[in-house]
């Protein structure tokens, strides 16, 4: 199907070149890192985040931003893990304990229903009140967090082992994750409600401007929440995995994933300022961030450093992103 | 009054993509005259002044002020060249005060601290100014708790604190009533007696005859001819302004159907009173007036954009209710707003994205879009509208202005509707485009289809409308139809000074 | 006092009687509340938040915000104790140079090179995080000398602490200048129309760079102040400062929207936060719930400023 947008497709190749660049001079030059295992392992990193991501990505090309995502993802992996349990006292020690179905589909479907909870709550303020969604999903990012932190009591809270969380934690086809495979479905699928529906091309509209889809009747208000709730549900999706594949979770957990899924989505080419980018741009976005933080650890260079390197990218993206603009106009 | 120019503008060519909006324009202003520039939208005359003020860059031709060349890239060298604006457009501060309005960028500072303001002579200058041009105002009051009028007022006054040597006042009389537009000409007496050149810029014929010691007229970016006062007629004056105009034997001749929109009682507080009409089936509805008459805001609020109140709205004989533009979009209405780049477009976005919006909302049950019927519907209507294009996939800024008035009317169109509103439909259109787009009005009302339009233009409202409501100052002064519908007759209701609205 | 289109969230008076009210009720319910130590605790914290919420307002009546202050000030903490050897006095000078850079920095970036302050700052944020972890290798640093601490625990005449005296000092000066003179009047007019601006002739770019540079500084000298009290530095601290000196100036009635607002204002908001903060730790509120309730502050008052000022569009 062709596609439209001239500016993204440039981007999207430019990505891809330096993407399949990078992977290249890696391959040559950097220890250990062209085997299987370690291939296996970006495709895992980049996968929970990249759910977080691609959430994220309808939401900033709806022109907004959600920087509550790291926190819905630590209070949802902690619900998921608790409801595999029958006894909640059980959950703070590591062990097994009984377990039942009814909970079984809560330990599932309650993360979800937070996520888009909250995603509901941070739309409506955003857009009823009009104000910068930098700075109202700060704070949400805070009291969510905080929320998460005085539901678990500041503990850790562990899983008990059941079947479903087994399968959907470490499962694997040919050595890859199952959940990898879920990623990809996943992205495919908000690329289509992208690409492929009225709602999805409102979403570039309202991004591009939002006073003319007014007057155009779009109905701006329900098409920006839903974004938002979109992207809160990404973020109870990721956390389900996430504990299904740590078995553990707490109010720590996905510190500081808002930024590191802000940077992918930015790098994939979706614009600052809305109306343009792909959930495909943030697939890569995330795989070229993972593969320079993969890259980083192979060659031993100290954590501290890659939140430089992790804020030098951003700013570089950024950069790019303005430039692009200004050409444009 | 000097008799050698204090400027002079030789041949100035502006181009923007698809469209020249100057095409060699010369002007000159004496010292102490007023020089009056009318015309149409889309003749030229806020691109010459935005050319003069610094805002935008000529691509040919020169400026001399005061006999001497000068290249003017930037506001500041405008203004440093003592030319001054008073916007349409608020160049002020709302939360400052008048007096740091007024001095803005030159605030006068304390000696032996020169990084300290002088609030003393800050306020003592302001009140000059106020008193210089017998305003009675605090000076350290709030510029944002004025009212329009007054806002306007002081930007004069910051314009005079400076070096003024040339004023230009463009459409500086739209918000103000008959004492403070009284007192607005009395300022500009003072400056001509002082030596300093007025370019007075009006829709208002009346005040530019009045007040203008000569006019000149651009037409389709080129001149059309300098009056003298006292050596020309107002008819001369209106027949330069529009040039050859296209016959009005193709309007639909009144075959007027049975009611389809009814409006009773529409207020605006500050802007209209009790507005009512009817639109019937087939017809072409003028709205018209002289800026400030309302026009614009009642074209707004039928489409749901402009909060107002009403006695009774009823389209097609049932009773409605249009709180936003979802609403009207319901009820069969289509809107075609007046700033294209703002309020139309989607810059980025295909031609084929900027059209289908409209259609792709209205069948909106089916959440997926078919992109062959897409891509057909689109095609068919571009088609039909003539747009010039590469093709539907090329992006939309890639069009001229004209083409992309074509394209949002094409849009329009797509969603069948059974009342079309056209707010100022061919603002920055070339020619040929602006036949194209009348051609399809009347094609429209020939179809069944109901227009309401306004217009800046007068004559463009004159030519395409069976009949025609005059407003002024809010208030509906009279109706035209037939053959009464001519540029003079709307001239002489428009001027007509209706009540101020409460 | 201004008024007519303020747009207050609380006004001035508002703010006291609100003080005054919470005052009274904690000092009768737990009367540790008025203790001089828990006393002396808000006011450090409040001078803390207080000089920073000083740069924290120029910026925003330009028009702008700084999200890595509380980085900054880490850094600057930081940066003095790795640089004792050189001296106690040049190290202060040199970390308070360094965070007026970042400062500096910041704003080079969102004028020059037109990045918007969101991603500016939130960069550098993490940027200056990151360096506080790689300089003290994730663990808690410690000053080697305890010459500070009389600094930190002194007061003058016995009464006024030092580190407060210092935000006493700062807060006037800065608050005459932002209302007296030509830099602070520009900002207001950047802020109420930054196109005007530019044509008028005030250079946006270098007002709007000083205020930047401003709060790097005050954001160093807070983080000496600081480091005379815990002689420590981790990568750990000053998480919350950002979001508290943003709540506590949007609290007193300094808009996000740019034009209104003054340091006298945004200190009343973050004193009100900073007894509000005591006020839960004294009613033994957990810290995580303390974390929920500030960020529903934070949200509330963004969302009320913003629907304030979208209401005064429709004039």
């Amino acid at each position: 199907m062709a596609f439209d947008r001239f500016q993204k497709t440039l981007a999207e190749q430019a990505i891809l070149i330096i993407l399949a660049g990078l992977f290249l001079l890696c391959s040559l030059f950097v220890p250990s890192f062209f085997t299987a295992r370690n291939l296996v392992n970006i495709l895992k990193q980049s996968a929970i985040i990249g759910i977080v991501a691609a959430g994220l990505t309808v939401t900033m090309i709806a022109g907004n931003v959600d920087l509550s995502v790291g926190s819905t993802v630590a209070f949802s992996g902690i619900l998921a893990l608790l409801f595999t349990h029958t006894d909640f006292s059980k959950a703070f020690i590591s062990g097994t304990s009984e377990q039942n179905a009814v909970f079984l589909a809560l330990a599932i479907l309650l993360p979800l229903l937070l996520g888009g909870a909250v995603g509901l709550f941070n739309g409506m303020v955003v857009t009823g009140s009009g104000a910068n969604s930098v700075i109202i999903t700060l704070g949400a990012l805070a009291a969510v967090r905080g929320g998460a932190l005085l539901f678990s009591d500041g503990k850790v809270i562990y899983g008990a082992h059941n079947p479903l969380f087994d399968a959907i934690g470490q499962a694997q086809i040919a050595t890859i994750p199952i959940y990898v495979f879920f990623f990809l479905v996943f992205v495919l699928l908000l690329e289509a409600l992208l690409r492929f529906t009225t709602f999805g091309r409102s979403v570039y509209h309202i991004g591009t401007n939002l006073k003319a889809s007014v007057i155009a009747g779009i109905p701006v208000s329900r098409v920006r929440v839903t974004t938002f709730v979109i992207c809160g549900f990404a973020a109870g999706v990721a956390a389900v995995i996430l504990a299904a594949r740590l078995n553990s979770a707490s109010g720590t957990t996905a510190n500081g994933w808002e930024f590191d899924a802000v940077t992918a989505v930015v790098i994939g080419g979706t614009s600052l300022f809305g109306g343009k980018g792909s959930v495909l741009g943030t697939l890569l976005g995330t795989l070229l961030v993972t593969l320079i933080i993969n890259a980083m650890v192979l060659l031993n260079i100290p954590s501290p450093w890659q939140y430089v390197a992790k804020a030098l990218i951003i700013v570089t993206a950024v950069l790019i992103d303005v430039r692009t603009r200004k050409e444009a106009i | 009054m000097g008799a050698d120019p204090i400027l002079e503008m030789k041949g100035i060519r502006k181009e923007f993509p698809g469209t020249v909006a100057l095409d060699g324009v010369d002007f000159d202003l004496r010292g102490g005259e007023v020089h009056a520039i009318v015309g149409e939208n889309g003749a030229g005359k806020s691109t010459l002044m935005r050319i003069l003020c610094g805002i935008k860059t000529l691509d040919a031709g020169t400026i001399h002020v005061e006999g001497v060349e000068r290249f003017i890239a930037h506001p500041r060298d405008a203004l440093a060249l003592g030319v001054n604006m008073i916007h349409q457009e608020f160049a002020n501060f709302p939360h400052l005060s008048v007096a740091e309005n007024i001095f803005v960028g030159k605030v006068p500072r304390r000696r032996g601290l020169r990084w300290v303001v002088d609030k003393t002579a800050l306020l003592d200058g302001a009140a000059e100014m106020l008193e210089r041009m017998r305003l009675t105002l605090d000076p350290a009051a709030r510029l944002g708790t004025l009212s329009i009028a007054h806002q306007q007022l002081i930007e004069v006054a910051k314009a005079l604190s400076g070096n003024l040597r040339i004023l230009i006042m463009d459409e500086a009389t739209s918000s103000l009533n008959m004492g403070e537009t009284e007192q607005l000409f009395s300022t500009i007496e003072a400056l001509k007696a002082q030596g300093i050149g007025v370019i007075y810029i009006s829709h208002r014929l009346k005040e530019v005859l009045n007040i203008a010691d000569r006019i000149s007229v651009l037409r389709d970016g080129r001149n059309a001819g300098t009056f003298a006062r006292g050596s020309f007629s107002e008819e001369e004056i209106v027949q330069a302004m529009l040039g050859k105009k296209i016959s009005l034997t193709e309007k639909s001749s009144g075959r007027k159907g049975d009611v389809v929109f009814l409006v009773e009682n529409l207020s605006i507080p500050g802007k209209v009173k009790d507005f009512s009409f009817t639109l019937h089936r087939g017809e072409v509805l003028g709205i018209s007036g002289l800026s400030g008459s309302g026009k614009e805001v009642i074209v707004r609020s039928l489409y749901g954009l402009w909060p107002c109140t009403v006695g009774r709205v009823e389209i097609g004989g049932k009773p409605v209710d249009i709180m936003r533009p979802a609403d009207a979009l319901r009820q069969g209405i289509a809107y075609l707003a007046e700033e294209r780049k703002t309020l139309s477009l989607f810059p980025g976005m295909s031609i084929r994205e900027n059209a289908s919006l409209l259609w792709l909302l209205s069948i909106w049950r089916r959440l997926v879009i078919s992109r062959t019927k897409e891509a057909a519907t689109v095609g068919e209507y571009t088609r039909r509208l003539n747009v010039k294009m590469t093709g539907i996939k090329a992006e939309v800024n890639s069009l001229s202005g004209g083409n992309q008035q074509k394209l949002i009317l094409a849009r329009l169109l797509m969603v069948e509707p059974g009342i079309v509103i056209l707010n100022d439909p061919t603002r920055g259109v070339d020619v040929g485009s602006k036949q194209e787009i009348y051609q399809a009005i009347f094609a429209l009302a020939r179809q069944g289809a109901s227009v309401i339009m306004t217009s800046s233009e007068i004559p463009e409202v004159v030519s395409l409308s069976d009949r025609v409501l005059v407003l002024s100052r809010g208030i509906l002064i009279g109706e035209l139809s037939g053959g009464d519908v001519t540029v003079d007759n709307v001239l002489a209701l428009a001027s007509r000074a209706g009540a101020v609205t409460t | 006092m201004r008024r007519g289109l303020a747009r207050t969230l609380l006004g001035d008076q508002k703010i006291l009687l609100i003080l005054f009210g919470i005052t009274i009720v904690l000092a009768v319910i737990r009367p540790v509340f008025i203790s001089p130590e828990n006393i002396f605790n808000v006011l450090f914290q409040v001078s803390i938040n207080g000089m920073i919420g000083v740069g924290m307002a120029y910026l925003m009546i330009g028009g702008d915000f700084d999200l890595s202050v509380g980085s900054n000030m880490v850094f600057a903490t930081t940066a003095a104790i790795l640089l004792e050897g050189l001296g106690i006095a040049p190290g202060i000078v040199l970390a308070v140079l360094l965070s007026s850079l970042a400062g500096f920095l910041n704003g080079v970036l969102v004028t020059k090179v037109k990045i918007n302050s969101f991603i500016t700052t939130l960069s550098m944020m993490i940027f200056l995080r990151g360096l506080v972890l790689i300089f003290t290798d994730k663990k808690t640093i410690s000053g080697s000398t305890s010459a500070l601490f009389a600094f930190g625990y002194g007061s003058l005449f016995g009464l006024i602490p030092y580190p407060v005296l210092v935000a006493a000092v700062v807060l006037p000066v800065f608050g005459f200048v932002l209302a007296k003179s030509v830099w602070g009047r520009n900002l207001y007019a950047i802020g109420s129309n930054s196109k005007a601006a530019q044509m008028f002739g005030i250079n946006v770019d270098s007002a709007k760079i000083a205020s930047f540079t401003l709060t790097g500084a005050l954001c160093g000298i807070s983080g000496i102040v600081l480091l005379s009290r815990l002689n420590s530095a981790s990568g750990t601290y000053g998480m919350d400062t950002g979001l508290d000196v943003i709540s506590g100036v949007l609290l007193g009635g300094t808009s996000l929207a740019g034009g209104e607002g003054s340091v006298f204002r945004a200190f009343l908001g973050v004193l009100l936060l900073g007894v509000l903060s005591n006020a839960m730790i004294i009613l033994h509120v957990t810290p995580y719930l303390q974390q929920v309730v500030k960020g529903l502050m934070l949200i509330t008052v963004v969302a009320v400023d913003a629907y304030q000022a979208r209401r005064a569009e429709y004039r």
